[in-house]
């Protein structure tokens, strides 16, 4: 489906991320998930200092969007010690496909191919998406998902609700879950919703 | 009374249909939520249920008058909130 939202975003062109491992990276993007290798800039001069040098390929990830990774050229590999477990398992990518046939296609290739999948290798169903978790070679975090379901009227009005019982009790003092669940009651209640019994 | 919300989409049906049949529950439909309302306490049986992990512990919508005392692999468990509780 081909939306646009007001002022005209319609979707991803390309996310990018650093790379030291070229072939590596190329393998499992290409060779073992199919994705076309769609775009490369060799880029003399162009980066800033101390990396005036490198290299930006981009693959395809279907509806115009694609995965890019930028090789610096006499960067040292980098890896930023500090950051903390929940950020590394927090900040990830998702790509999208439409059937349980096709999720479950990409986990055999990956297991065929021996890389260490998230969660055992086993599909996660989530209450809305089911997918599947790794880490690619570089070590960013990757997930592939289907939606279990479009989502509707009342999903979109819970969403509203939640977010905006999460922007009032995390601009308090202590935010916790049980005042946002309080604070979203009373919301829910503000509504004037029309009532029947269940 | 004191009583948890529930958003009206197919998945959470199954904790609300749960609690409903509880006596001293009372449900009925409020936009799109189920509201459940209770005296003391109200408490819901994960397996009963029959949900996934993910929906079950994304279930609770929004509460009025309520707070919860268990919310693990076994129950929700929610009881009337006491005064100077948990109120923002």
């Amino acid at each position: 489906m081909d939306t646009k939202v007001e002022g005209g975003i319609r979707g991803v062109d390309h996310v990018a991320y650093v790379t030291w491992k070229v072939e590596e990276t190329v393998h499992f993007y290409r060779d073992v998930l199919g994705l076309p290798l769609s775009h490369c800039i060799l880029a003399p001069g162009w980066g800033s200092d101390p990396h005036p040098d490198f290299a930006h390929f981009f693959f395809d990830i279907g509806n115009g969007g694609r995965i890019a990774f930028f090789y610096y050229f006499g960067e040292p590999p980098y890896q930023d010690e500090q950051i903390s477990p929940m950020l590394r398992k927090a900040r990830h990518l998702a790509l999208l496909v439409d059937t349980e046939e096709e999720l479950e296609g990409y986990r055999q290739r990956i297991l065929a191919a021996g890389y260490p999948m998230r969660h055992d290798g086993n599909r996660v169903m989530h209450e809305l998406i089911e997918s599947i978790y790794m880490f690619d070679p570089n070590g960013y975090n990757f997930e592939i998902t289907r939606k279990l379901r479009p989502l509707g009227v009342a999903d979109a009005l819970d969403t509203e609700l939640s977010i905006q019982a999460l922007i009032d009790v995390s601009k308090g003092t202590e935010p916790t879950m049980a005042k946002l669940w309080e604070r979203k009651g009373a919301l829910i209640l503000e509504q004037e919703p029309v009532s029947h019994d269940a | 009374m004191p009583s948890l919300f529930v958003v009206d989409v197919p998945e959470y049906r199954p904790m609300w249909e749960c609690a409903a049949s509880e006596p001293g529950v009372h449900a009925r439909h409020l936009g799109a939520y189920v509201e459940l309302s209770f005296s003391d306490e109200l408490r819901i049986d994960r397996r009963a249920t029959g949900v996934r992990h993910a929906v079950w512990y994304s279930g609770v919508g929004g509460l009025r008058g309520a707070t919860v005392v268990q919310y693990d692999k076994d129950a929700l468990r929610l009881v009337a909130t006491s005064p100077g509780g948990t109120r923002p």
